[in-house]
């Protein structure tokens, strides 16, 4: 009987074509505003590929997703003169197969992501001769299958779910397994068991706020912010005029066949703010195929509310991955991959 | 078979030769012999279509065909089995791609992405 009103809910929801609006929508911002960059000279050159920005007091650390050698770099901040390099690319157990984000603290707490190794890194550098030393690594719980983005909250860490079953998972500070929640919000696709190109197509970004209780999650296909808050334990869901992520399968694999949607998200004290893209894969597809080299990176900044309210549109002069959000002095520091001066403010 | 059968039935019509009915013996023989000649042809014939056939597989075997890049991939695609998955993955990026971080990752059966 079960499996009957299964099949007849799967017809009747293949029959209706469209599925009616789940979760709000915003279509526009209240407030557009044009910002222009203003480049960081730095002292090397070091970078292939910058994905991920942090400042610290007068410390900013950027990792490279692709650099041939070390995936993390530190700088002195604002002078951007370059300090040390750290997390060797290799295949040796003292190396990193693979670097994700990482969450910069202190000097002294310097947490990276390893997704190959599915392994968490604490590192310290030495406020004197700028020593870099491995504190600990945290292999992580195989069960999660594998771990693209992290956050600590209290000392646990929480890791976006890579099969589809929920939406995070929860682990204690050796990585064990605590427990999985939430659901992936799609209004198109229920989550079967083997739902893992569903969890493909919905990676996301992730940032905590252990001052708010808010947790932001962005997908990087499509356009859906999720506002967790961890306090009161509400969670909101918001699609925008983008939806939720388009992909195909094939072979168990989720294929992005819609828009390159977030990048990069951060939790300030006042708001969310959340690099978009908008680019559609179509057209990445024609670049690709004409040998066309497009500009990589979202030329836009949303700010939302934390409870997911949209506030404000900052339409960007350049194309930027990872941000830094200084509210205290209004500057927001960027990564640009398309560019030899790829550490850039905007004035906000 | 049935040509042994005849050649069988030759030997013994040969055995009645000295027989009464002589002349109805060599009409036998003769309309045996006949259909022998004739099966000998046709076996002359299955001969030079196995030994056609034969030459022709050698020929084939000695020359193989040369496949184009389309059916070669093809090929690969379909030899790569069920657990490999059929997707490219393309450039330098950050979506996620067999472990790897490309621009886009793409089915290339999918007609959205053929021109």
């Amino acid at each position: 009987m079960k499996l009957l009103s299964f099949i007849l809910f799967i017809t009747m929801m293949s029959c209706t074509g469209k599925f009616s609006a789940v979760f709000p929508r915003y279509c526009e911002f209240p407030a557009n505003k044009n910002l222009s960059a203003k480049e960081l000279s730095l002292d090397t050159a070091l970078f292939r590929y910058p994905f991920r920005i942090t400042i610290k007091d007068s410390f900013a650390l950027i990792m490279d997703l692709h650099n041939a050698n070390n995936y993390f770099h530190l700088f002195h901040y604002p002078k951007m003169n370059h300090i040390v390099s750290f997390g060797h690319r290799g295949d040796s157990p003292e190396d990193m197969l693979s670097a994700e984000t990482f969450e910069f603290q202190s000097l002294d707490s310097i947490w990276t992501l390893d997704a190959d190794k599915m392994q968490i890194t604490r590192w310290k550098i030495t406020n004197q001769n700028y020593l870099v030393t491995k504190e600990e690594s945290i292999n992580l719980d195989m069960r999660m299958i594998r771990a693209l983005d992290f956050d600590r909250i209290n000392s646990d860490f929480i890791i976006p779910d890579y099969l589809g079953e929920n939406r995070f998972n929860r682990t204690d500070c050796t990585g064990n397994l605590l427990r999985s929640e939430g659901k992936i919000p799609s209004e198109q696709f229920i989550a079967l068991n083997s739902s893992s190109a569903l969890a493909q197509a919905w990676r996301s970004f992730i940032d905590y706020n252990p001052d708010n209780g808010v947790l932001a999650i962005v997908t990087q296909l499509g356009e859906v912010l999720e506002v967790y808050n961890m306090i009161d334990m509400t969670h909101k869901v918001i699609y925008g005029p983008n939806g939720e992520p388009d992909f195909e399968i094939s072979d168990g694999n989720g294929i992005p066949t819609g828009i390159m949607g977030f990048s990069d998200v951060e939790v300030t004290d006042k708001y969310i703010y959340a690099v978009f893209h908008g680019l559609s894969f179509l057209e990445i597809a024609k670049q690709v195929r004409k040998g066309i080299k497009g500009q990589d990176g979202g030329k836009y900044i949303y700010v939302f509310s934390l409870t997911g309210e949209p506030v404000c549109c900052y339409t960007l002069d350049r194309y930027i991955y990872g941000i830094d959000v200084n509210e205290e002095k209004g500057i927001i520091t960027a990564v640009d991959v398309n560019s030899d001066e790829p550490i850039v403010e905007f004035k906000i | 078979m049935s040509f042994f059968m005849s050649l069988n039935l030759s030997l013994k019509s040969q055995r009645f030769c000295y027989s009464p009915y002589f002349v109805n013996c060599i009409f036998e023989s003769v309309n045996l012999f006949v259909k022998y000649y004739m099966m000998r042809k046709t076996l002359k014939k299955i001969m030079l279509v196995v030994i056609a056939a034969t030459i022709i597989s050698v020929i084939n075997f000695e020359n193989p065909k040369q496949f184009s890049s389309l059916t070669l991939n093809n090929i690969e695609a379909l030899a790569s089995g069920e657990g490999e998955p059929n997707i490219y993955c393309i450039g330098t990026g950050s979506i996620d791609c067999e472990g790897r971080k490309v621009l886009t990752k793409y089915n290339p059966l999918s007609l959205d992405y053929t021109e």
